[in-house]
């Protein structure tokens, strides 16, 4: 079994989606279990990948790959687990704010987050709060991560934030806030969470899931 | 001659470009190179085109043939090389009174005070807070005293005005407290874009006194890859169709938004200016114009961007042999923006290299001066260093003569074996060419201790300190004064009375 979940973890250290994938189907026909492989494979592959990319051995766009293929791996994975086992790493929605165009920075917060084995859903950019609220409605994530890359457009994150209150959509819902103009004490004034890049912001959204699980966070899926 | 003793930093001077006079540039890109980036450039723009988010700027490119499939532009050849005949070689872009206007003919190279900056680190405490309309005014200020610069962006964000009419906000502010050149970059569409062009008709004196010295100028920026937005379109429209000065900006990363490589972050660069140059010429031929370009590359570490290292001057010497050898046309290079958070070893390192690079290579424009961490965090120590940083370059690029009195051999026959040259009239006659710092130290280390440790970055305070309570700008007539609040309140009201 050590031996299926050790191709798996290298082969997401090495960013390879296809390897990955045929690791992971290997791995189960030779009956190891989805939550093992999960945990033992694809999670395990991306903490070394984070480590070396906390040493500056690896680059953003090498884990980048390696996050493709753990997220190619965990597609195969997720019909097969637990209902709890896949709820686990938990579900994220992203998007950049109403009047805002910028999503590179976005799309790499979201692309490590898939790399960390949460489910990523990106809505796009200029998206108005409603449209936003809307998406909260219907998918429940555990976690909102809102994007602006222009002090004219951060003030939108606002109406956001309020928005969910007023619809009562606050409750069992963390929010991330992220973008070149945003800073900790902004985060801080809206009742929000902060990163400063997209390494701190996969810390976060860690931290927060944990919560959830400890029922520090009302979960209300 | 009677002497007077310095007092302070004295009345404020005219605007010192680079070089006072000619000295041809640096060519770190050869022909071969610059012809295969025009290619790949234009075999670009043909086959994947840019993505125009205006159906008016769309219509306006197929008449002159390109081909539009929805919300996309593919540009043939023979459009964008026409187009690019179009833009004038040389222009001006005036400053509220003539002895401030800029002269963009490759031969002269300005730095302005950047933009837009979205903290500050308070002068007075150290701290970093967000900027406000009264950061602006006094950077504004300092601007307007120092010599070195040659206009101005908006280099702090008002952040406590209202977001729809932000831009006009820190227009009528940029206009009231600078005679220099007044460059706008936070307009991001026609509605602000109009109530610009309405505030510098106020202080020109008309529609057609701002066409003739245009004291305002507007760039707009491509969202890369490859995609010119809505606003964008509406306001560079605005721009070029009453004939203004009109720049089209790329800010590319490389690895993210850019290929990785230095060449190909010029290819789709060049590929997006060139595209935006299309449409400006399109609209109005002849429109003064310029090529500009802030690129950068991902810091592979973090995703965010380096704003300098090797690879950035590269870029930036590519971008100027693009535009100003292989095309001939007026360009802008993004300099300084340190990546460093507080004025030190590193913002004076990278500072320099992007300035030596741009200002040798030859560049028309470079943005600029006063910004820390990757150009966000404003800091009137920055700015002033940047601005020693700017002189020492420019003696540089101004070479030297040789002459016979330069090779002085005259004072060397006199002098002899032995002699010294301390007080040979030809040192006399022209020491005071030699370069003098006015904030770097030159001192023992016994005065350096007794001072406490002074270095530049203290003189440079001083130095802001000192223009802060000395120099106040021309102000505006009473009428044009008034005028300009009144502009800026039809706007206002116009997005609901804010």
């Amino acid at each position: 079994m050590e031996k299926h979940y050790e191709a798996v973890r290298e082969h997401v250290v090495e960013g390879q989606v296809t390897q990955t994938e045929n690791a992971v189907r290997k791995a189960l026909d030779a009956g190891c279990p989805p939550e093992g492989i999960l945990r033992e494979g694809l999670l395990a592959g991306m903490d070394e990948v984070g480590a070396l990319f906390k040493d500056g051995e690896m680059f953003v766009p090498e884990v980048l790959v390696s996050a493709k293929a753990m997220k190619g791996g965990m597609e195969i994975l997720r019909p097969l687990l637990a209902a709890g086992a896949a709820g686990q790493s938990g579900r994220i929605l992203t998007a950049t704010v109403e009047g805002d165009l910028h999503d590179i920075g976005v799309k790499l917060v979201g692309m490590m987050l898939e790399g960390a084995g949460f489910e990523v859903r990106n809505l796009g950019v200029d998206l108005p709060a409603a449209r936003i609220v809307e998406e909260v409605r219907n998918w429940r994530p555990h976690v909102l991560g809102l994007s602006a890359m222009l002090t004219t457009t951060m003030t939108n994150m606002k109406g956001v934030v309020e928005s969910l209150r007023e619809e009562g959509l606050a409750e069992g819902l963390a929010v991330m806030v992220g973008g070149a103009p945003v800073s900790k004490e902004y985060a801080e004034r809206l009742g929000v969470h902060y990163s400063a890049d997209a390494a701190e912001a996969v810390g976060v959204a860690k931290v927060l899931l944990q919560k959830f699980r400890e029922g520090a966070l009302s979960d209300v899926r | 001659m009677a002497r007077e003793r310095k007092k302070g930093y004295g009345p404020k001077k005219p605007i010192a470009p680079i070089p006072r006079y000619w000295n041809p540039p640096i060519v770190l890109v050869q022909e071969e190179q610059r012809r295969a980036i025009h290619g790949a450039s234009l075999t670009v723009l043909e086959h994947a085109g840019m993505r125009i988010a205006s159906e008016e700027a769309r219509e306006i490119l197929a008449r002159a043939g390109a081909r539009v499939e929805e919300d996309r532009v593919f540009f043939p050849w023979t459009l964008v090389e026409g187009a690019l005949r179009k833009i004038p070689s040389v222009i001006r872009l005036c400053g509220r009174t003539p002895e401030e206007d800029l002269l963009l003919d490759g031969r002269h190279t300005y730095m302005n005070l950047d933009g837009n900056g979205m903290e500050i680190l308070d002068f007075e405490t150290g701290v970093r807070r967000p900027t406000d309309l009264a950061d602006l005014e006094t950077a504004t200020r300092l601007a307007d005293y120092l010599e070195q610069i040659g206009y101005v962006w908006p280099i702090a964000t008002a952040r406590d005005c209202p977001v729809p009419v932000q831009p006009l906000y820190e227009t009528r502010c940029q206009l009231r407290n600078t005679t220099k050149h007044v460059m706008t970059m936070t307009v991001a569409d026609g509605f602000c874009a109009r109530g610009v062009i309405d505030m510098a008709a106020a202080v020109a004196g008309g529609r057609e006194a701002l066409r003739r010295r245009p004291l305002i100028s507007l760039f707009e920026s491509v969202t890369s890859p490859l995609a010119l937005e809505r606003g964008a379109c509406e306001a560079l429209l605005a721009f070029a169709r009453e004939g203004l000065p009109t720049g089209i900006m790329t800010m590319p990363l490389s690895g993210a938004t850019a290929p990785v490589t230095v060449a190909g972050n010029l290819v789709l660069a060049n590929a997006e200016v060139l595209a935006g140059l299309t449409l400006v010429q399109c609209v109005t031929p002849g429109c003064p114009s310029w090529y500009a370009s802030c690129s950068t590359v991902m810091d592979l570490k973090s995703g965010g961007v380096t704003s300098n290292g090797p690879e950035d001057y590269l870029i930036q010497a590519g971008t100027i042999a693009m535009a100003r050898i292989h095309y001939n046309i007026p360009v802008m290079t993004g300099v300084m923006g340190t990546e460093a958070r507080a004025p030190g070893w590193q913002s004076a390192v990278e500072d320099s290299l992007s300035v030596y690079t741009s200002a040798l290579c030859g560049a028309d424009l470079m943005p600029g001066a006063g910004l820390l961490k990757n150009a966000t965090v404003l800091s009137y120590e920055e700015l002033v260093l940047g601005c020693e940083i700017y002189e020492m370059v420019r003696r540089v690029k101004e070479g030297f003569p040789t002459d016979a009195e330069s090779l002085a051999v005259e004072a060397i026959l006199r002098v002899g074996p032995r002699g010294d040259f301390m007080t040979d009239p030809h040192t006399l006659e022209h020491m005071r060419e030699l370069w003098q710092p006015e904030v770097l130290r030159r001192c023992s280390f016994d005065a350096w201790e007794s001072s406490g440790r002074a270095d530049a970055l203290e003189r440079a305070r001083e130095k802001a300190a000192w223009i802060m309570e000395h120099h106040a700008p021309e102000p505006l007539s009473a009428s044009v004064d008034a005028e300009l609040d009144r502009i800026l309140e039809i706007y206002a009201e116009e997005k609901g009375g804010i």
